[in-house]
């Protein structure tokens, strides 16, 4: 595997830091963003290595294959979201057709350019209020895409130490624990957020993530119908009751994200970046 | 190993919280597609119809539109949706003043696969009269926004099918969404009256 060797930025930290000199540290600290780093725009992107996991939206799914893909370490920032509304007016507050983003669109925000008087603190942190429609806009002027939500999904799989630390209880526990801590009003910046195995902040814990395909979690193979939801959230409830907590939490973002709509900005829903690792020419003019 | 109950019954109480009232992830959603506010022809995808000929949304807003998305090798639920539109149609001919007003259009979700030649032999299929059907196919990016715009679900469940919501979409003259009838062979009374009066707006 090309990407088995995905572990060794951090591994190596860790060997170096027992050694540690000033030195080393230095050299470490210097090279470490370029490890990082492997996005093919030298941006702020990890590779995550392909693979497969078992995605919660059918009975009895089978395991589903992950292309290789590039994923940004951190959610987009208030500060990177005000550069793109500075360049593109049609995407400002005022401006923005309601078929893309309802009312709430950066409410939090004191005006179409003005992040108000938390500016300072507001700029690092993780933009919300923001719609699908908005964050697609905003990756397509950087070349990027919202991930898929099966990417998204394997990429949430991972801890600080593990691709994948879905059969651990004591990861859940730490999901379903965030998910059960009321909103806060301020959000604290990604970078103070642990690095994953793969160098990615804050998949958990921070803010919801939109994803490119959230409107495809409730249909299902074997139906056709448009009552196919509440079956699926009854396949997440037997497993809940047969005694497995593992796919609670993933349970959750579907029903979730099954509550969207492509032009809800909502308070505590952000986004991040993805590309694809060999990328098919992009087909799709948006406004 | 396992969570407490209690664990899971405090998170559930709690999560609407965090979730915002109306996207509350424990909330089923309504029987209603979550459709968008505003007008579908803001979306600026590029789609060519059954004569191969290059076209946006709002080139269909000249009529009132009548709109399911499917895909041409689809079996099962297209044929019944798209024999509901034509349901539909029967009903509007009726009136013939209304009829002039009033537009159909099938728009595939397998742009892979709905090249112009099959959405040609879906028109020659049915018979579908080229003054009053447009028959659409874009890309995959077009399709996703749109759906997305029209609260559609569609997911690809293998090489050849796609999973979707069986939706029939009644737009304004200025793309705004006047009316959804949801599900395979549904009362199209509603959808009727929503026509109509979308007709008599200007």
């Amino acid at each position: 595997m090309r990407w088995a060797n995905d572990r060794l930025p951090l591994e190596a930290f860790c060997k170096l830091r027992i050694r540690q000199t000033v030195k080393t540290l230095f050299i470490v600290l210097a090279v470490l963003p370029i490890l990082a780093t492997s996005s093919p725009n030298g941006e702020d992107m990890v590779l995550i290595p392909g693979g497969s996991y078992t995605p919660l939206y059918e009975k009895d799914a089978a395991a589903v294959t992950v292309e290789p893909f590039y994923l940004d370490v951190s959610p987009v920032t208030n500060g990177q979201y005000l550069e793109f509304v500075r360049a593109h007016p049609e995407w400002r507050r005022s401006q923005i057709k309601t078929l893309f983003a309802d009312a709430n669109y950066l409410k939090h925000w004191a005006g179409d350019l003005d992040l108000g008087p938390d500016a300072a603190q507001l700029a690092d942190a993780p933009v919300t209020n923001v719609s699908w429609f908005a964050a697609r806009a905003y990756l397509k002027t950087l070349g990027k895409r919202l991930p898929n939500m099966d990417e998204w999904e394997y990429a949430a799989c991972a801890d600080e130490t593990r691709p994948d630390a879905t059969a651990d209880p004591e990861f859940h526990r730490r999901i379903l624990n965030w998910y059960g801590k009321p909103n806060t009003e301020k959000f604290p910046t990604a970078a103070s957020f642990p690095a994953d195995v793969r160098g990615v902040r804050a998949l958990h814990g921070l803010v919801w993530e939109w994803v490119r395909d959230f409107n495809n979690a409730t249909v299902t193979g074997e139906s056709r119908g448009d009552t196919t939801l509440e079956r699926n959230l009854f396949c997440a409830g037997g497993a809940l009751s047969a005694g497995d907590p593992s796919n609670y939490a993933a349970f959750m973002r579907y029903a979730f994200r099954s509550s969207l709509k492509g032009n809800y900005a909502v308070g505590n829903l952000g986004f991040r970046g993805a590309r694809s690792f060999n990328p098919t020419p992009d087909t799709n003019p948006t406004p | 190993m396992k969570l407490p109950i209690l664990t899971l019954l405090t998170t559930l109480l709690a999560f609407p919280v965090l979730a915002e009232d109306r996207a509350a992830a424990t909330t089923l959603p309504a029987e209603k597609p979550a459709v968008a506010d505003g007008s579908i022809y803001d979306l600026t995808s590029e789609w060519h119809d059954q004569d191969g000929k290059k076209i946006t949304l709002s080139d269909l807003g000249d009529k009132v539109r009548v709109i399911v998305m499917g895909y041409t090798s689809c079996k099962y639920a297209c044929p019944r949706l798209i024999a509901d539109l034509v349901a539909i149609e029967t009903e509007v001919k009726n009136d013939t003043a209304l009829s002039a007003q009033v537009g159909y259009s099938f728009i595939s979700i397998d742009p892979e696969k709905d090249t112009p030649e099959k959405l040609k032999a879906l028109e020659t299929q049915y018979q579908f009269t080229p003054d009053h059907w447009k028959l659409l196919s874009g890309d995959e990016d077009g399709v996703l926004e749109l759906a997305v715009a029209l609260g559609m679900k569609y997911r690809k469940t293998s090489p050849l099918d796609f999973a979707h919501s069986n939706i029939i979409t009644v737009l304004r003259r200025d793309g705004s969404i006047a009316h959804q009838q949801v599900g395979l062979e549904a009362d199209k009374t509603d959808t009727l009256t929503a026509i109509r009066s979308a007709a008599e707006a200007p």
